[in-house]
C-alpha cells in the first residue's frame, strides 16, 4: 500500500505528510516513479501538504523529478502547505512552478 | 550550552540528530521559519558527509559564541579530504523546472540558509563550519 500516493487518475493526489527527510523520500521518491509510469490518465497532480511537517532536499527533489517527467500540459498544485513548508519551496524556486493553494479548488 | 557528539554515519541517524540540533536551535532562535531552515541546512550538510565522505562516523557540535552572537555549528569526518564549499551548486533558482538539476540542491540550501561557511582541514580531517546570526 502506497504511503503517499492516494489516487492515481486524470486528478492524481497525493498526501505528503510528517518528515520527509532524506531517510524516508527514497520512498516517496518511489511512488513518484510508478505514478509517473501512468503519466498518460493524468490531468492534474495535487501535493496535498497540509500534514507536512518538515522537508528536505530529498523529498523537494521528488516534487520536482515528478513535475519534470509528467509533462507540461499536465497542472500540479501544492495544497495546504504552512508558511515553514512553502519557505522551503520559495527557498529552491520550485514554487514557481507549481499552483499554490490553500485548499484544492481544481 | 555546548552540544558535540559522535554518531556513525548512515541516513538511518538522521532523525535523532536532527531532534537533539533542534533541541539546541530552539534556544536561540523562535522564528519557525528560521528554525526549519537551521534544521534543513544541518541535514543537507550531514547527507553529503554519510553520502560522500567515506567516514564511518562524524563529530557534530553546536554552541553559542556570545562574541559573535551566533549559533555555529562544526561538522568533522575521517573520511576523504573534500571542501564542499568549492563546489559549484550549479543551482540557479531562475532556471525553468525542466532545466533544474537533481543534483546541488543541498549545497545550495546550505550555503543560502547559513550566514557563514568554512572549511579546513588542518589536522587531516574535513571540518565543515556553519554559523547562524541571531536577529
Amino acid at each position: 500500500m502506497a504511503k503517499y500516493v492516494q489516487e492515481i487518475g486524470e486528478v492524481s493526489k497525493v498526501k505528503l505528510h510528517g518528515h520527509i527527510d532524506a531517510s524516508i523520500a527514497p520512498e516517496l521518491m518511489n511512488e513518484m516513479k510508478d505514478l509517473i509510469a501512468r503519466k498518460d490518465e493524468i490531468k492534474k497532480l495535487v501535493f496535498f501538504a497540509d500534514e507536512l511537517e518538515y522537508v528536505a532536499s530529498a523529498g523537494i527533489r521528488a516534487v520536482v523529478f515528478a513535475k519534470q517527467k509528467i509533462g507540461a500540459n499536465v497542472q500540479v498544485y501544492l495544497v495546504g502547505a504552512s508558511d515553514v513548508i512553502l519557505d522551503v519551496f520559495k527557498l529552491t524556486g520550485i514554487d514557481k512552478f507549481l499552483t499554490i493553494q490553500d485548499k484544492f479548488e481544481g | 550550552m555546548m552540544y558535540c557528539k559522535e554518531f556513525s554515519t548512515g541516513r538511518e541517524v538522521l532523525p535523532q540528530i536532527l531532534n537533539e540540533i533542534t533541541e539546541i536551535i530552539t534556544m536561540y532562535f523562535k522564528d519557525p521559519v528560521i528554525i526549519n531552515r537551521l534544521k534543513i541546512a544541518v541535514e543537507e550538510i550531514l547527507v553529503n558527509i554519510f553520502d560522500y565522505s567515506g567516514s564511518d562516523k562524524v563529530y557534530v557540535s553546536c554552541g553559542y559564541l556570545e562574541y559573535e552572537n551566533a549559533l555555529r555549528m562544526e561538522f568533522v569526518d575521517e573520511g576523504e579530504l573534500y571542501n564542499p564549499l568549492e563546489k559549484d551548486t550549479e543551482v540557479d533558482i531562475n532556471d525553468e523546472i525542466d532545466d533544474r538539476q537533481i543534483g546541488g540542491l543541498g549545497i545550495f540550501l546550505y550555503t543560502t540558509i547559513m550566514d557563514e561557511m568554512a572549511y579546513n582541514s588542518d589536522d587531516g580531517k574535513n571540518h565543515l563550519i556553519a554559523v547562524k546570526k541571531l536577529q
